[in-house]
């Protein structure tokens, strides 16, 4: 897996493919599609996808896939290993999508929420292994969201591939497990990995699973916090296990939007009450309120 | 207000200034070299023109390199010791001077819509009207004059 795009610069997405079997390309394949790394407050989410022709179903049942997160990560490790080795039958994509780019989506403007994030990843994904020539006739993901919506969702934008939404399609199909397998495998090793531009030393413990009530998890975000610029690129902003720190040890960080929900222009009710005498003659020109200038006569 | 004109010409140049779209609550030093000038990255626009993206608190920044005006020095101060009563004469240091910095925008591209870009009408507005002018002006210009 060659990861040294992602580890040159960690704070952008990348993808990283397999080579692709002409089988792949003259028959029709089952894809599954799984992500790995949805819950934890720290490093990327990855996605993976994992194809291969429907001919081979046995043959690919009895490589002893299973749910990645029942494997501990050298048992992934092996399966991963096996995955490689049978690349004349199969092909496997990831996507590691940046923390900072999952913060930045749920904290930007229109808030871009890790749902929408993650279909519209599964859907890149797919989008790129029909790219590269695959013949996909069926696909299995596990639902992220209301299943039938995603269902609704996927098959509009494919509906030439039958397509399978299901909870727990990692345990169900085995090209779901492999594909989250790929996608785990990639995760850990992009979290052990990990280049701090921050130049964080970690403790000799570690950061743990990542996950927000993972004791380790918890040292290591008050132990990289900075009062003014919140934490390290590899911490997803945007988890309320990160927010509520930074609301209670950090500085207080305002900005224009927080109260845009409110509608400025209407006339408040309480504005008819205010004392008389006010000239609003003599208030300055919207010119200068418009750009933010006033008179400064002292600091 | 005291300020010496000699330490604005002795203040030191410093080009890394940050205009953020925010209000941070807090005066003093910070780590702005180990956790914000990293997340900076150039980037091409679709329209081919440099932008800069960056990241702070988890959200997104857009921003450019803004020149400030000619004519103008952009003076950082700093007050060394705050009056103990209102009547005392305060007295600031300039310890630095900049003729450019970074605009950073909240996940919005740099434009002339922006209250900052347009704010700087005003500065050619003022040079105007705070020029000297003709003597006579003609009641022509006078109902031409509007803001």
């Amino acid at each position: 897996m060659a990861m040294s795009e992602f580890e040159s610069d960690n704070m952008k997405n990348s993808v990283i493919e397999s080579t692709i079997p002409d089988c792949i390309k003259t028959e029709p394949c089952w894809l599954g599609i799984d992500e790995a790394g949805r819950g934890p407050v720290l490093g990327p989410m990855v996605y993976g996808i994992c194809f291969s022709p429907l001919s081979l179903r046995e043959k690919f049942g009895e490589m002893g896939f299973a749910d990645s997160k029942t494997l501990t990560e050298e048992e992934r490790e092996g399966i991963f290993e096996r995955i490689c080795a049978a690349s004349d039958m199969m092909a496997w994509i990831v996507e590691l999508l940046s923390p900072t780019f999952i913060s930045n989506g749920m904290l930007s403007r229109s808030k871009y929420n890790l749902n929408a994030i993650s279909h519209d990843c599964a859907i890149r994904l797919v989008q790129r292994a029909l790219e590269l020539g695959a013949n996909i006739a069926e696909v299995y993901v596990d639902t992220v969201g209301d299943p039938e919506k995603y269902q609704a969702k996927l098959r509009n934008l494919f509906p030439n591939i039958q397509i399978t939404v299901a909870k727990k399609a990692d345990s169900l199909y085995p090209i779901v497990s492999a594909a989250s397998i790929c996608a785990k495998v990639c995760r850990d090793r992009a979290l052990s990995k990990w280049q701090f531009q921050e130049k964080i030393t970690v403790h000799e413990d570690g950061y743990g699973s990542g996950y927000p009530g993972d004791p380790k998890t918890k040292r290591f975000l008050s132990d990289s916090m900075d009062k003014v610029f919140g934490f390290p690129q590899f911490v997803r902003f945007g988890w309320s296990t990160a927010s509520v720190m930074l609301q209670k040890s950090a500085v207080d960080v305002q900005w224009d939007d927080d109260e845009e929900e409110e509608d400025k222009d209407a006339v408040k009710l309480t504005s008819f009450f205010q004392k008389k005498g006010h000239d609003p003659m003599l208030d300055r020109h919207s010119y200068f309120k418009d750009r933010c200038l006033t008179s400064c006569e002292s600091f | 207000m005291n300020l010496e004109k000699i330490t604005v010409e002795s203040a030191k140049k410093d080009s890394s200034v940050h205009f953020f779209p925010c209000e941070i609550k807090y005066n003093g030093e910070a780590e702005v070299d180990r956790y914000f000038n990293t997340s900076i990255k150039e980037c091409k626009r679709e329209d081919g023109e440099e932008m800069l993206t960056a990241t702070f608190r988890g959200r997104p920044l857009n921003g450019k390199i803004e020149r400030v005006p000619s004519g103008y020095t952009s003076i950082i101060m700093k007050e060394q010791r705050r009056p103990f009563t209102e009547e005392e004469e305060r007295t600031v240091t300039v310890t630095h001077t900049f003729d450019k910095f970074h605009y950073w925008n909240l996940d919005k591209k740099p434009s002339a819509d922006d209250r900052f870009s347009q704010m700087l009408d005003w500065v050619e507005l003022s040079k105007t009207l705070h020029s000297p002018t003709e003597a006579t002006v003609t009641s022509s210009q006078i109902s031409n004059v509007s803001i």
